[in-house]
């Protein structure tokens, strides 16, 4: 075989991939004008793109992004991750490095498949499991640590992504033949592909890169159908959980136009784009186990600045329809600003700067009316007018008085 | 000699010795049996007054008319404060001790304004962030010799808000006040401003003396309500906001420990003495200007405060419990809010805005946030001349108020006032036109922080 044009081709793929992955850290950390650039990394995976336009039952923009990748991955197989994918440019690098012989996880099933196949099954009844496993969602996560260090987000897309990298240096290959969710689910677009052009030309060698799976085997094909076996088992259980967690609304504050809680979690991906693209800095991750499916999924913390009455920024960066922007209309809500009466100034009697009433950026807040009869005088919020910004509750700074509550009024 | 009660003796005498035909005259001299005052020679004497010393108003056409007369001056001197509360009593202390003759008047007969005769007694507003004190200088000092008194102060600790004790400070004020040697006029009511052209020279002043004149080189309004720049003509604001009558109660020492449950409200905070609190109220919102309002206020604050009280007294425990007091003083928090040659505004508290011409450094309520800077434009008005204003009345947004209005961030404002205004008298210039970084150098030479 000509070796020249084989390494030329190389050549070119590393560069390409160096300058994908240099994109890549440029959309999620350069300070660019357009904020939904962060956006853009974790939804130009076909998985997610995929199993979140499935779980929500729409086409979001998400869907639009991946679709070019998608299409690509009909014709080419894995065509993502041998030119673009930054996790795989990362785990071949440590691959490289490791003594271990790429030989050596071939005995591992391919378990890539199953999380795949589960994922976008339960996706299609709104239960999208391991989207979190998405390799550009754990690189966006990952990156996101540079805004937010203190995330638990963050900390956890860390955590997984040197895990990944960890594997890679120990069982090379492991992550993106084995285990990696969309580097299979590219698989299965190339499937049919492949399975036509075997059968046209039964001779046809796979390819000699080992780091790219081979393509779909009868033993793939039964760990497919198990898979899906799996799902179509897994779907009650999920939706079992998901009418359990119902109740959390009454609990936890999610950031403007996140989906039912019950959907919340299962929907978003862990991807942090919130977290990190939140210019208030109150999008946190929730660390506290409250359920499986809402497990390190983003919650709102006011803590120094709130939720600014212009901004859209977390329903923008969202790619997997767990936030989303509405079309029109006001800004979605969060809760509702509670004023606790036993802590209040006012409701005690003291003196106050009532800040919480000068803050309203929606003049909700109006102080209950002085009468010789009632002489109580505290901050009366109308419930009609406060979206639960978390304006009052940062500038209640003498007692903390006033919160934001989730809104259990349905 | 009416006072005297006439005994059953007196009309026996009377009558036995003038008889039934005897006339009154005889009354006077049988009165002489005890000594009468009136015929002594030391006796004090009243002055005879028959007419008036100045013409009445009058009514002409239907309309009450005041005519135009001279007034009878009182005094003259350098500095004039008007309004003795802690943004007054600190400007004359200052201006005092920046080497000006200064004259202090006031509408009550104690100092100390809403501080004592208001019963406001927790200081709000000296600290910031860090348990830093920023408001420092005269009234950190009166403070200081608050401390030294039995129960003139309590929580006097790093990044707490002190309550002191009303009478402990009115007599503080007091020995400041006369150490100082300063020209004090109480029982005067400043009702108007003299001027000369658009540069304002003394007041007017209403008391038992009837209407009189003060001359000053410089004035200092420093009466809450801003009365004196408003008389002056300058442009201000007239705000609406709560005002109330606080109260004080005692024996809450005498409470026992398995007390009945009640609002915690009616018993409001501790005060330096012991079994004693003073309780806040809130009010409605009035125009503090308009007396039919502030009279309905005081005649319904005082049922509300009774009523507060035996709900008090009602509760198991607290039967002890009584009314000490209400405030002699009115709690008005705003009314009048001068328009200076520079408005405060939260946006410029939130961004640590600096001024070149600081004067004052203003804390916080609780030291949640950091400390602002109070420019010398926010005293001066922007019309008038040769007027400042000190206190809760100086230029600042609506949303400022409650930031301007509490007693320290008075007290500096005041501190500011009575240096600049001694300032320009000295050098014989108009108060807008003082050199700004000398009357910062002086106001740290008193111990002011600046920042
Ligand atoms: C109910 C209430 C509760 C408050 N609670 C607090 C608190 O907890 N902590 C805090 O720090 N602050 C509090 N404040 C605010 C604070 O007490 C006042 O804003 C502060 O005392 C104002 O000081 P001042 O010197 O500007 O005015 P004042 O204290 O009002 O003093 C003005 C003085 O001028 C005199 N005067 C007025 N008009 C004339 C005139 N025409 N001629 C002559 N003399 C005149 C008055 O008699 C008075 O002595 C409260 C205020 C109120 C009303
Ligand atoms: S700012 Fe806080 S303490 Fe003050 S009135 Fe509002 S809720 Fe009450």
């Amino acid at each position: 075989m000509d070796q020249k044009p084989h390494k030329l081709k190389r050549r070119i793929r590393t560069v390409v991939r160096c300058a994908a992955f240099a994109v890549c850290i440029v959309l999620l950390l350069a300070p660019l004008p357009w904020p939904q650039a962060a956006f853009t990394v974790p939804a130009s995976s076909p998985f997610v793109g995929v199993a979140a336009s499935l779980a929500a039952r729409s086409l979001g923009a998400a869907a639009l992004v991946c679709t070019p990748v998608l299409v690509l991955a009909l014709f080419q197989r894995r065509c993502f991750c041998r030119w673009a994918c930054p996790v795989g440019l990362m785990t071949e690098l440590a691959g490289r490095i490791s003594p271990v012989s790429a030989r050596r996880c071939r005995p591992i099933p391919r378990l890539g498949l199953w999380l795949a196949l589960l994922s976008l099954s339960a996706a299609a009844v709104g239960y999208p499991l391991f989207l979190w496993l998405d390799p550009l969602a754990i690189f966006s996560g990952t990156l996101g640590s540079a805004f937010n260090p203190g995330s638990a987000a963050t900390q956890a897309s860390v955590g997984v992504l040197a895990g990944i990298l960890l594997l890679s240096f120990v069982l090379p290959g492991a992550w993106c033949l084995k285990l990696c969710p969309l580097g299979a689910s590219q698989d299965l677009l190339a499937a049919p592909r492949i399975w036509l052009r075997r059968r046209k030309d039964a001779d046809s060698t796979a390819t000699n890169d080992e780091l790219i799976a081979e393509p779909m085997s009868r033993r793939s094909l039964l760990t497919t159908a198990v898979g899906a076996t799996c799902a179509v088992a897994g779907v009650p259980l999920g939706l079992a959980a998901g009418t359990r967690d119902g109740n959390e609304k009454a609990t936890l504050l999610r950031p403007p136009g996140a989906a039912e809680e019950w959907q919340f979690g299962q929907l978003c991906i862990r991807c942090g784009n919130c977290v990190r693209s939140c210019p208030s800095n109150i999008i946190t991750t929730r660390w506290q186990f409250d359920s499986w499916s809402a497990w390190l999924a983003p919650e709102i913390a006011f803590e120094s600045d709130y939720c600014r009455e212009d901004c859209f920024t977390c329903m923008q960066v969202c790619p997997s329809g767990a936030l989303r922007a509405p079309l029109s209309a006001p800004k979605p809500s969060i809760g509702l600003a509670q004023v606790l009466m036993d802590r209040c100034l006012l409701a005690l009697g003291r003196e106050c700067r009532t800040m919480c009433l000068t803050s309203c950026p929606y003049e909700a807040i109006t102080l209950h009316e002085w009468t010789w009869e009632d002489d109580r005088r505290y901050p009366i919020v109308a419930s009609e007018k406060c979206p639960g910004c978390g304006a009052c509750q940062v500038a209640c700074t003498p007692m903390d008085a006033i919160v934001v509550r989730p809104d259990t009024r349905g | 000699m009416t006072p005297k009660r006439m005994t059953r003796r007196d009309w026996m005498q009377l009558l036995g010795a003038s008889g039934l035909a005897a006339g009154i005259g005889a009354v006077g001299n049988r009165s002489q049996a005890w000594a009468d005052p009136v015929q002594r020679k030391d006796a004090p004497k009243g002055v005879k007054v028959v007419g008036r010393d100045h013409a009445p108003a009058r009514i002409v056409g239907g309309k009450v008319i005041q005519p135009e007369r001279e007034l009878v001056l009182l005094h003259e001197t350098d500095v004039l404060v008007v309004g003795g509360g802690p943004a007054g009593v600190v400007a004359a202390l200052a201006a005092k001790r920046a080497g000006a003759k200064v004259t202090l008047v006031e509408r009550y007969g104690h100092l100390g304004g809403l501080w004592t005769g208001g019963l406001v007694l927790i200081v709000i507003g000296h600290i910031v962030s860090g348990k830093k004190q920023v408001c420092q200088g005269i009234g950190e000092e009166m403070m200081r010799r608050l401390e030294k008194l039995d129960r003139g102060i309590v929580n006097r600790k790093p990044g707490v808000n002190p309550t002191v004790d009303a009478e402990a400070l009115k007599y503080v004020m007091v020995e400041m006040i006369m150490e100082a040697d300063l020209d004090v006029f109480l029982h005067c009511w400043g009702v108007d401003a003299i001027m000369d052209g658009n540069k304002v020279c003394g007041a007017v002043f209403e008391s038992k003396s009837g209407r009189q004149a003060i001359l000053a080189k410089t004035v200092v309004d420093a009466t809450g309500d801003g009365d004196v720049f408003a008389a002056a003509g300058a442009e201000h604001e007239r705000r609406k906001y709560h005002a109330g009558l606080v109260h004080r109660i005692g024996n809450l020492d005498r409470v026992g420990k398995d007390a009945g449950q009640l609002d915690k409200r009616l018993l409001g905070s501790i005060t330096p003495v012991p079994g004693v609190n003073w309780v806040n109220m809130h009010g409605p919102d009035i125009d503090a200007l308009d007396v039919a309002q502030l009279t309905d206020i005081e005649l319904n604050a005082r049922r509300l405060i009774w009523k507060n009280v035996e709900t008090v007294r009602k509760t198991p425990g607290y039967e002890d419990v009584y009314l000490m007091e209400t405030a002699p003083q009115l709690g008005v928090r705003i009314s009048r809010v001068l328009a200076g040659l520079h408005t405060l505004t939260m946006n410029d508290v939130m961004a640590n805005k600096t001024f070149p011409d600081v004067v004052a450094v203003g804390g916080a309520w609780s030291g949640d946030h950091q400390e602002w800077q109070i420019p010398y434009g926010a005293l001066v008005p922007k019309d008038v001349d040769n007027i400042l204003a000190a206190g809760r009345c100086i230029s600042g947004e609506r949303f400022m108020s409650d930031l301007i209005r509490v007693i320290p961030n008075c007290f500096i404002t005041g501190h500011a006032a009575g240096v600049a205004a001694a300032l320009a008298a000295k050098d014989g210039c108009l108060v807008r036109n003082v050199e700004v970084p000398k009357v910062q150098k002086v106001l740290r030479e008193q111990e002011a922080y600046l920042g």
